[in-house]
């Protein structure tokens, strides 16, 4: 079989030799039949003719040897190839036209598929990536992690995993993680890198070896002043130079040393921000935490388990322990999510809806192509049908036509591969540091992608060649070839390129309503206040030098004098302390004291702030006092919480005076609510603001803090420099870490959804600018076949208006279809945006209305300019022309 | 076109044409010849079909072709049976049969 189709393919490229060979063979064969009549007698005249005579036609013996020898539909495939080169070619305008068209749609395309593949469907880089879950806490009466999406579960205590490790049966392994920085002193500067602390089963949950060195055993988790790491591969390139000796160099650090033990391969990343991880000794203090969550859990499901099998089990468990333990787990229950899903699972919606959007937009463009195609084939129906009166079959002409579908579904992937590769990088550009989405080494356009790239032109290929091939395929002999290139179109494929272009007007309205209502979202998520104006506002991180068995009060005193001190500086306006990088990012189980909650412990954000905070940040009291400086260790323990808490928990009756609880890593204190204060957005413009409690940080002062600086000039980083020499002066060793601007960083948190909003957007703009073109082209064409009928209404004696009035009302038609079917669509597809909107339903009339009057304006204006044209028809010029 | 005595049946042509191989390797014109000859000249083979023949046969696979000297000292492009013609032939041979027997059947029937 094989063999057969090499020796044919091998002909093609030996024809040369074939011929002579046949040549040879049939003049051996001649010659045998000549000598043969000699032999018999006759005259070599005589014999050379009977020979030749029961030969047969020698050239028709030729073609059929050649006939079988070789593929001829080979040959005729690449004459064809040639032929269509050619012929493109010829039409440069139409040619460039069809290819930009497809490459801007295929290669926008490739690019979105390229993140959708590289985020949603490449196969996670671990052994068996379907065994592993992550593993969250639930409780169904508190919006557990805090985000709009309040199935959402969120992290775990650490004694609840160290009871779910011993009691679940499910898991072939579990693991803890929790984030840390690992700081070491390396040619006489401290470097610090996001780092995790794991527990023993971390790397068999993931199942992936080091690439050098080793990974954790049993005894590096004993505790002890050398700590074991190991290291990203990234860590490994940037800060060591890849030199496979680092494996056991010691580094030092503050209080102790880091041993490097291993460098993991170059696509392990898990979580993905850490570059180092080290154990999380089995002797650590926070292993008696049980109502503080923030253990990120993964586990490994044992053979022919399923997620349900083992969440059931877990469950059940977990169930026993709200029983347990009330207090902290009353309705705490679990979940297990896919490991993909736990780390993509927010922006998978909008990227699947992204990439749908750019589909519709090559869509949109195909019609397009095929609408020009088709156009072309009329014009080429006298070249069509004299190649079928010579003699081509149908067939012939239809593999013809689709052979030029093919070269430039080809030419435009292959343009739009270069676009994606550039649209990539351009997309990953846009993305703020530290996005869940900036993947450079992940996000690329690989064999996958190019595959997908592939199959996406050939499918381009055969959705805009079909139909015109259809049409040719239509061609007939008489009346093609006795018509003149100018007669009317005819009534199907002029009813074909009608219904096409009034898909495109109701497809680019569907994604005109989907980006008027994302922009929309955009508008009201940049408009969301985060209750505090964050201009000039900047935080920095600052921490006691003092060891953590220094007396509290030691601490506070620190903090105290560092705060007097910047206060006093000149370009400081306003300052204040606070515990939390992000205001509020701490989730401490809240309940009220003296009447509880009846599903247990709210979850609730905590901050530990000093008494000027509410000044700096510019929050209104609405009840009661704000801490004050009297508030300290010495007196009774008070709270201030928000108005969101005093909603949720205390609803109209009066707050003041109640008194609440907060677990405090393990202890519950007490502490009377003193006031209510104005909300604070803690999460990303879009997202509800939480239940937050307010403390003195001289009354429960947290292991580091932040100043909260409110600079005079409106870019607070021009005084990052005077406020760290004023810090000097209290701690001589002060390392000055990144100072975080407030206002950066609220624009980096709705940068996604800015994305996606802009990207719609833009395609929508596209789509817009497409069928637009598309109508233009249809009526533009339309116009011309009728200028003789123009010119003779007109020679009659018709107003010009009359004649626009037709032409008008002939796009007018098709423009309502296509709107009205847009209408239907965007109505059904619009849920699918649900999640993603803030401030806006999904039936928004202004944004329908909007895009509606846009599309129709601008479908209008495509219109009107052959039919403006149409009525300065010149009844001579017109009636002469044929 | 030449004329034949008797049109070869579709497919016949290429048993025969294996057959001859199987005896020993030869030309073009030596087949024509020899089945010429053992059928006592009433089947003849036609150029026009040979030649596509015994390319199709080629490229099946069934035969190999292989430039020599014939008696008279030219160059001929030799025809042998391979490994697989000779099963191919069996099996032709055995379909033949069938065939020939079933058609007596039904003729000495009427």
């Amino acid at each position: 079989m094989w063999q057969r189709i090499w020796r044919r393919a091998l002909a093609l490229f030996q024809r040369d030799r074939l011929e002579r060979e046949m040549k040879a063979e049939l003049q051996f064969h001649m010659d045998c039949a000549t000598e043969e009549n000699l032999r018999r007698g006759m005259s070599p005249e005589e014999a050379r003719r009977v020979a030749r005579l029961s030969f047969g036609g020698v050239e028709q013996t030729k073609e059929l040897y050649r006939d079988a020898s070789r593929w001829r539909w080979l040959e005729a495939c690449w004459r064809d190839v040639r032929y269509g080169v050619r012929s493109l070619r010829r039409a440069p305008g139409f040619t460039g036209v069809a290819v930009l068209t497809l490459a801007l749609g295929i290669g926008a395309t490739t690019a979105i598929f390229s993140v959708v593949y590289a985020v949603l469907l490449r196969p996670l880089p671990y052994a068996e990536p379907e065994r592993i879950v992550a593993v969250g806490s639930f409780n169904p009466a508190v919006n557990t992690a805090g985000t709009s999406d309040e199935s959402k579960p969120s992290f775990n205590a650490p004694a609840d995993f160290l009871d779910w490790r011993r009691e679940s049966q499910s898991f072939a392994a579990l693991a803890a993680i929790t984030g840390t920085q690992a700081s070491y002193a390396r040619g006489g500067r401290v470097e610090s890198l996001p780092g995790a602390m794991v527990t023993e089963d971390f790397f068999a949950v993931l199942g992936v070896a080091p690439h050098l060195g080793r990974i954790f055993l049993p005894e590096d988790f004993a505790g002890g002043a050398a700590i074991p790491v190991v290291l990203s591969h990234t860590a490994w390139l940037e800060k060591f130079g890849g030199d496979p000796t680092v494996i056991n160099q010691t580094l030092t650090a503050k209080q102790s040393s880091l041993r490097i033990i291993g460098v993991m391969p170059p696509d392990f990343r898990y979580p993905r921000w850490v570059q180092v991880w080290q154990p999380l000794p089995r002797n650590d203090g926070q292993w008696g935490l049980r109502g503080n969550r923030y253990f990120d859990v993964i586990g490994r499901l044992k053979p022919q388990l399923t997620t349900a099998q083992a969440e059931y089990e877990l469950q059940s468990v977990a169930q026993h322990l709200a029983q347990q333990f009330p207090k902290d787990n009353a309705g705490w229950s679990v979940r297990l999510i896919g490991l993909r899903e736990w780390q993509f699972g927010e922006t998978r919606a909008s990227l699947w809806l992204l990439f749908g959007a750019v589909a519709l937009v090559l869509l949109i463009g195909c019609a397009n192509v095929a609408n020009l195609m088709m156009v072309r084939t009329l014009a080429r129906r006298r070249e069509l049908v004299v190649r079928l009166a010579l003699g081509a079959s149908r067939w012939q002409l239809w593999r013809q036509l689709l052979t030029e579908s093919l070269l430039l579904a080809l030419a435009g992937g292959a343009l739009g591969v270069a676009f994606a590769v550039l649209g990539v990088d351009g997309l990953l550009a846009l993305l703020p540091e530290g996005n869940a989405l900036k993947l450079p080494e992940e996000i690329r356009v690989d064999r996958a992608v190019l595959l997908f790239t592939g199959a996406a032109s050939l499918l381009c290929a055969v959705l805009f060649g079909a139909l015109p091939a259809a049409l040719a395929g239509r061609a007939d002999l008489t009346t093609g070839l006795n018509a003149s290139s100018r007669t009317v179109e005819g009534g199907a494929s002029s009813r074909l390129r009608h219904a096409l272009i009034a898909g495109e007007l109701a497809l680019a309205l569907v994604l005109l309503v989907g980006a008027g209502l994302l922009l929309q979202s955009l508008r009201n998520r940049l408009g969301d206040s985060p209750g505090y104006d964050a201009q000039g506002l900047m935080l920095l991180g600052v921490s006691s030098p003092l060891p953590f068995s220094a007396p509290e009060t030691q601490r506070i005193q620190f903090y105290q004098q560092v705060l007097a001190r910047v206060a006093q500086t000149p370009g400081v306006a306003s300052a204040a302390l606070t515990n939390a990088n992000h205001f509020g990012f701490l989730a401490f189980p809240f309940n009220r004291a003296d009447e509880p909650l009846p599903q247990g412990d709210a979850n609730v954000r905590y901050s530990a702030v000093s008494e000027n905070y509410r000044d700096t940040l510019g929050l209104t009291l609405k009840a009661g006092r704000w801490l004050t400086e009297a508030d300290s260790k010495a007196t009774q323990r008070v709270f201030v919480i928000n108005e969101k808490l005093a909603r949720t928990y205390y609803g109209s009756t009066n707050a003041l005076g109640r008194r609440a609880t907060l677990n405090y890593l393990g202890s519950r204190l007490t502490g009377e609510i003193i006031g209510v204060v104005s909300d604070v957005r803690q999460n990303a413009p879009g997202q509800p603001v939480l239940p937050e409690v307010y403390a003195s940080f001289a009354q429960m002062p947290w292991f580091s803090h932040f100043l909260v600086l409110r600079s005079r000039t409106p870019d607070p980083q021009a005084i990052v420099n005077e406020v760290a020499q004023t810090i000097r002066s209290v701690d001589p060793q002060y390392e000055l870490a990144k100072p975080y601007i407030v206002s950066e960083q609220l624009a980096a948190d709705i940068a996604e959804p800015r994305l996606y909003s802009v990207l719609l957007g833009l395609f929508a703009v596209v789509a817009l600018g497409l069928a637009a073109l598309g109508v233009y082209g249809v009526m533009a064409y339309a116009v011309g076949l009728r200028t003789r009928e123009f010119g003779i209404r007109l020679a009659l004696g018709a107003q010009p208006r009359a004649v626009l009035r037709l032409v008008l009302a002939q796009g007018f038609r098709l423009i309502a279809f296509g709107l009205t079917l847009g209408l239907i669509a965007a109505l059904a597809l619009a849920r699918v945006v649900k999640s993603l909107l803030f401030g806006v339903a999904t039936t928004d009339v202004l944004t329908f209305a909007v895009v509606t009057l846009l599309l129709a304006l601008a479908a209008l204006l495509a219109c009107w300019i052959p039919a403006r044209r149409a009525m300065r028809v010149d009844p001579v010029i017109a009636l002469r022309a044929e | 076109m030449a004329k034949t005595k008797s049109d070869l049946l579709q497919g016949t042509l290429d048993l025969l044409i294996l057959k001859t191989l199987a005896l020993a390797p030869m030309h073009g014109w030596g087949i024509t010849q020899r089945i010429q000859q053992i059928s006592e000249d009433v089947l003849q083979v036609n150029q026009g079909s040979l030649y596509p023949a015994l390319v199709r046969l080629e490229h099946q696979g069934w035969i190999e072709a292989e430039w020599g000297t014939s008696d008279n000292n030219r160059q001929a492009k030799y025809y042998s049976l391979t490994r697989a013609g000779r099963k191919q032939l069996k099996e032709e041979q055995e379909h033949w049969k069938r065939l020939s027997h079933a058609v007596e059947q039904v003729l000495q029937a009427s």
